[in-house]
This record gives C-alpha cells, sequence and structure tokens, in this order.
C-alpha cells in the first residue's frame, strides 16, 4: 500500500459510522467509496452514494474538492440518508475556498430527537450551533433538490464568497434551490422534522434561495444575515417561528440590518395561523413560550425590493419593516411579469378589533399592532425613510392594511394600489411625510 | 397541436441529437422540465407528510396561476409520480435487502432509471396541458434556478 492510497483509506475510515454493522457490505462500500470521493485525495467528476439507505455518520464529512457533484440517487433524495449519529456541529460541511460544488439528491437527517441521548432536541437557542450542511466560504455551490430533517439548529448555512459574475454584468452566488425542510419522513410528521431554529441563514453577495419548501422552522424559514444582492424567489413558507426558541414573536423570512438590495420575489408565506397560545409543547415535546404568533416578513435593512410576494394567515401580521431606507414594495414583478397577482391578506389574527382585547403584544413594544403591512418608526430612535408603494395589493387583515408611522421622505404611493377590506382601516398614518398620506385606489377590476 | 408543439421544444435539449446546439432558451427549457420535477416529487413523495402535501399542493396552484383543469393535471401529475417512487422504493428495497451482487445495484439502478424517465413523462405531460400564458409563467418562475457554469 502506497502512502498516497493509505492516506485515501484512513480518510474513507474516519469518517466511517459508527454503527457500520447496521449497514450491508454494500452500503458500507458505498459510503467508503463516497467518503473517498469527496475528500482532498479522491478523484472524478462526480461523488456517489448509488446504494439506498440511512448512513449514520460520526465524523463530518468534509467536501474538500472543487467542480464535483455530491449526490445521492437521482430524482430520490429520500433514498440516501445522511444521519448525524453523534454530537457534532455538522453532517457535511464544504471546505472554505472551493468552488463548482454542487450538492444533490441527499437527505440530511440532524436527528435532534435521537442523537446524544435525546439531550440535542430542545435546545435553547443560545446552544443551538449546529449547521447540518455548513459552506462557510464557499465561491459559488449549488445545492439542489435534497431534504433537511430535525436539526438540532439551523438545517443548511451557506455563505458566498466569490460571487460568479456573467456576461451581463450580474452576479450570481451559491444558490440553495428545490429542496425541502421539514416536509416530514416516513412516519414522522411535518411538525416533528422542523428545524430547531432557521432553515436556511444566508451570508455573501448575489447569493440566492430559489423554489424551496420550507416548514415547521422553529424560528425563520429563511434568514439573510448580512450581505447584499441576495434573492429569495419563488419559495414557500409554511408555519414556520413554529417553536419559537427565542421566546419572541418574529418572520418567517427574516432580514438582517446589515443586509442591503436584497429582492424577495414571489414567494408564498403562510403562517397557517400558528400561535403558541393554547398549546404548551411542540410536536417534539419541546415546551413553547405562550402568546407567542408569527409575522410573514420581518426585516430591517435598506434598498430591498419586496415584489408580488403572497403572504397570508400569518396572526401577527403580514410584513413588519423597521430601520429601514430605500425599499420598494409592489404588485409588479420585473422578474416574471406575467406571475399571477398576489396579495397580503387575512394576516393579524391575533387582533379581534378591540384593544384590550389583542393578544399579540408579548416581547414587542405596545405600538406595534397588527397589520398587512407595518412599517414602522414610532419610537423615533430608528428610521424608515424613502418606501415605494406600487400596486401594492392589501386586503383583509386584522387591524390595519397599511400602517406607516414616523416614515420619512418620498416617493410614497406610486400609480394606484389595491388596499381594501382590513378590518380597523385601510391606511393609518402617523408621525410621517405627507406622500404617504394617501392613495389612489385601483379600479375593482384591477383589483382581483 | 399547438401545445405539443410546445411542450417537445423543451424536450429538445434533453436529446443527444440536438445536444450541439443548445441555445439560451434550450438550457432555460430544460432548467424548467428539471427543476420542476421538484414539485410532483416533494407532494407525491410516499415519505413526505400527507397533510403538508395537501397544503402545499394548493399553494403551488396559487402561485403557479393554474386554472381548474391545469390543477387536475397537476394533480395527476403528482399521483402519477407517486405511484412511479412507490415502485422505485419497492425496487430499492428489494435491492438493499436481496444479498449483495452486482445484480443487486443493478436492480436499484433500474428503478432509478425508470423514476428519471417516468418523471420526463409526467412533466411533459403536464407542460403539455398547460395554456401558452402558464407555460410562459412557469417558464419565468421554476426556469430562473441557478446552475454553475
Amino acid at each position: 500500500m502506497t502512502t498516497r492510497s493509505l492516506g485515501v483509506s484512513l480518510v474513507a475510515l474516519a469518517a466511517l459510522p459508527c454503527s457500520l454493522s447496521a449497514l450491508t457490505s454494500a452500503q458500507q462500500s458505498a459510503f467508503a467509496a463516497f467518503a473517498t470521493c469527496i475528500s482532498s485525495s479522491g478523484s472524478g467528476s462526480t461523488c456517489s452514494i448509488s446504494v439506498a439507505g440511512t448512513y449514520p455518520v460520526s465524523t463530518e464529512l468534509q467536501v474538500q474538492r472543487s467542480n464535483i457533484t455530491v449526490q445521492g440517487i437521482s430524482n430520490s433524495p429520500s433514498s440516501v440518508v445522511l444521519q448525524r449519529a453523534v454530537d457534532m456541529p455538522h453532517i457535511m460541511s464544504i471546505a472554505s475556498g472551493l468552488v463548482g460544488v454542487t450538492v444533490q439528491y441527499l437527505t440530511f437527517d440532524g436527528n435532534r430527537q435521537n442523537v446524544a441521548g435525546g439531550s440535542l432536541n430542545c435546545l435553547p437557542v443560545s446552544q443551538t450551533l449546529y449547521w447540518d450542511l455548513d459552506m462557510p466560504g464557499v465561491g459559488r455551490a449549488v445545492v439542489q433538490y435534497d431534504d433537511f430533517i430535525n436539526s438540532p439548529g439551523t438545517a443548511i448555512s451557506v455563505y458566498t464568497t466569490v460571487p460568479e459574475v456573467l456576461p451581463d454584468g450580474t452576479e450570481h452566488g451559491s444558490v440553495v434551490q428545490y429542496c425541502n425542510f421539514g416536509a416530514g419522513f416516513g412516519s414522522e410528521s411535518a411538525q416533528q422534522t422542523g428545524a430547531r431554529t432557521t432553515a436556511i441563514i444566508v451570508y455573501g453577495t448575489a447569493t440566492q434561495v430559489i423554489g424551496n419548501l420550507i416548514a415547521y422552522a422553529g424560528t425563520a424559514a429563511i434568514n439573510l444575515y448580512s450581505d447584499t444582492n441576495q434573492l429569495v424567489y419563488e419559495n414557500i413558507l409554511d408555519a414556520n417561528r413554529y417553536e419559537q426558541p427565542d421566546g419572541v414573536s418574529g418572520g418567517q423570512l427574516y432580514i438582517s440590518a446589515g443586509v442591503t438590495n436584497a429582492t424577495i420575489a414571489e414567494n408564498s408565506i403562510n403562517g397557517d395561523y400558528w400561535m403558541t397560545t393554547g398549546t404548551s409543547t411542540s410536536a417534539n415535546g419541546c415546551s413553547l413560550t405562550p402568546g407567542l404568533f408569527p409575522l410573514g416578513v420581518e426585516g430591517f435593512g435598506s434598498g430591498h425590493a419586496f415584489l408580488n410576494n403572497w403572504i397570508t394567515q400569518n396572526l401577527y401580521g403580514g410584513m413588519l419593516l423597521r430601520e429601514v431606507s430605500g425599499i420598494t414594495i409592489s404588485g409588479n414583478d420585473s422578474l416574471c411579469p406575467t406571475c399571477t397577482a398576489q396579495y397580503i391578506e387575512n394576516n393579524g389574527g391575533c387582533y379581534d378589533g378591540l384593544p384590550s382585547n389583542e393578544k399579540c403584544m408579548q416581547g414587542w413594544p405596545s405600538y406595534i399592532r397588527p397589520a398587512g403591512i407595518n412599517i414602522n418608526n414610532e419610537n423615533g430612535s430608528g428610521f424608515a425613510t424613502n418606501i415605494a408603494f406600487d400596486m401594492v395589493r392589501v386586503r383583509s387583515n386584522g387591524h390595519w392594511g397599511l400602517n406607516l408611522t414616523g416614515v420619512t421622505g418620498g416617493p410614497g404611493f406610486e400609480g394606484t394600489q389595491c388596499i381594501y377590506n382590513n378590518l380597523t382601516n385601510n391606511l393609518n398614518v402617523s408621525n410621517s411625510s405627507s406622500v404617504y398620506g394617501s392613495y389612489t385606489e385601483a379600479s375593482p377590476s384591477s383589483c382581483q | 397541436m399547438k401545445r405539443l408543439l410546445w411542450a417537445w421544444l423543451l424536450v429538445l435539449p434533453t436529446c443527444p441529437l440536438f445536444a450541439q446546439q443548445v441555445s439560451t432558451s434550450d438550457t432555460n427549457a430544460s432548467r424548467l422540465q428539471q427543476n420542476l420535477r421538484h414539485w410532483p416529487i416533494t407532494l407525491g413523495s410516499p415519505y413526505h407528510d400527507q397533510k403538508l402535501a395537501a397544503t402545499t399542493e394548493a399553494m403551488v396552484v396559487t402561485m403557479f396561476g393554474l386554472n381548474a383543469d391545469e390543477a387536475v393535471s397537476f394533480h395527476s401529475a403528482i399521483q402519477n409520480t407517486r405511484s412511479l417512487m412507490t415502485a422505485a422504493q419497492q425496487s430499492t428495497t428489494a435491492s438493499t435487502n436481496a444479498p449483495q451482487s452486482s445484480t443487486s445495484s443493478g436492480s436499484a439502478t433500474s428503478g432509478s432509471s425508470q423514476l428519471d424517465t417516468g418523471l420526463a413523462t409526467n412533466i411533459i405531460g403536464f407542460l403539455a396541458a398547460v395554456r401558452p400564458e402558464t407555460l410562459t409563467r412557469l417558464q419565468a418562475l421554476s426556469g430562473r434556478g441557478g446552475t454553475l457554469k
């Protein structure tokens, strides 16, 4: 045995599951070959596990080569399951600096209920430093057609360091697309397979999150954490903020203050009328803080465009934006001009019309009340400026359709809007520039 | 007939005969086909929570702007995919449980190949059943996903 082949074998051996005996010889061989292939000593452009099975992973799988595809069985992500077997931060990581890595057709099972004697199941948010798939500084990677279940913390952390610049000058960063998060697995319900905290946490210029189904994440489904020009497109978010281990109401989509120029378009963000009042434990047996209600979007930062998103059934409200500037909210979408008109509708149900009965105040200042869209700088310590509304469609929300408090600058309302049938007022404005004081309602035929 | 032509145009990029002449629009069409599989696989998977699948199917129908007939076609594609995945699952289970030999992995590969082929047929059938405006919309939505150079 040469030194090189010995090295390869040691890499493969280190990655082998501790409960090796549970696997057939074919599975053992497939897994060992896979672990070798993705290592720096591997070869070939595709590293596959082509034998179905649940593979316990006791040593982090590290992708150490650029320009490779890492995959399970084509079109069958549930067939090859990489399951955390011990208490470790990541099931798989893609080493910093790599480019051209694709990860597809795999299920990442964080195994929060079983690993380490179940001690990872209901971690407090301060201890949820687990990313089942970690991409700490990837030049560019594509994660697609994968399933993520049972994460004790965050399912995937994606970070683009060097986006690809296309001939037209646009930048494309790493992509997480057409994956499922918390969609259930066999006898495990969707609720049981949701991540304890965030499903996808996003860093890096031009990183994209497209076409995913994300359900029952404990906190946000998607957290845009830092950087610029990120795209969140065509995702379906359902009943996230399920366990809310952070103890406050928040958004299914969260945009941090350090993020600029994000585009949020054509997403369906459904709260499924979820609230923690009246329910003491989650499907995983974790304690829930009573009185917490999800928002569709909770955002900070500047330069964002929210285009034709369907935001519905979020009991706290559709959108809450604070400390924001240069924001566009539109029912039109240049990325998809022919897309079906979507509404921000039926949110804010925690408000039943009587302030004394508001059920959704926990964790928030009392002036932040439910609305379809709430842009709020009432406490005056932050800012909310330069907001453009262009054919926004907001109807049938609890309390207000739009609430604008302390909003300065322009342009305000452009063209016509579809804002109707909201519980208290369609538009509530205070301490704001005059351009936000009124709008022109489109004809009923335009507001279908 | 026009719809069928559209659908076949979407298929062309997958045919080796045309592989040397792939244009940007062909690439986008191929990407649409590939990405569109996500929804029938997700919603038809026997592994996934059926209640969530039902909720999500309704959301996808709304997002895609499908009319009643198109929604029926979409649902059929999901049901067909479920059958394909169940058959592939049985094939895979049989091969995994069988005494290991070269033919075992061959069986799993065969099941996967049948799934791939059946899915492609499913998607082509669905795309042939939608209105031109829906096809344009689907292209703008699911044809957008990122790829590596």
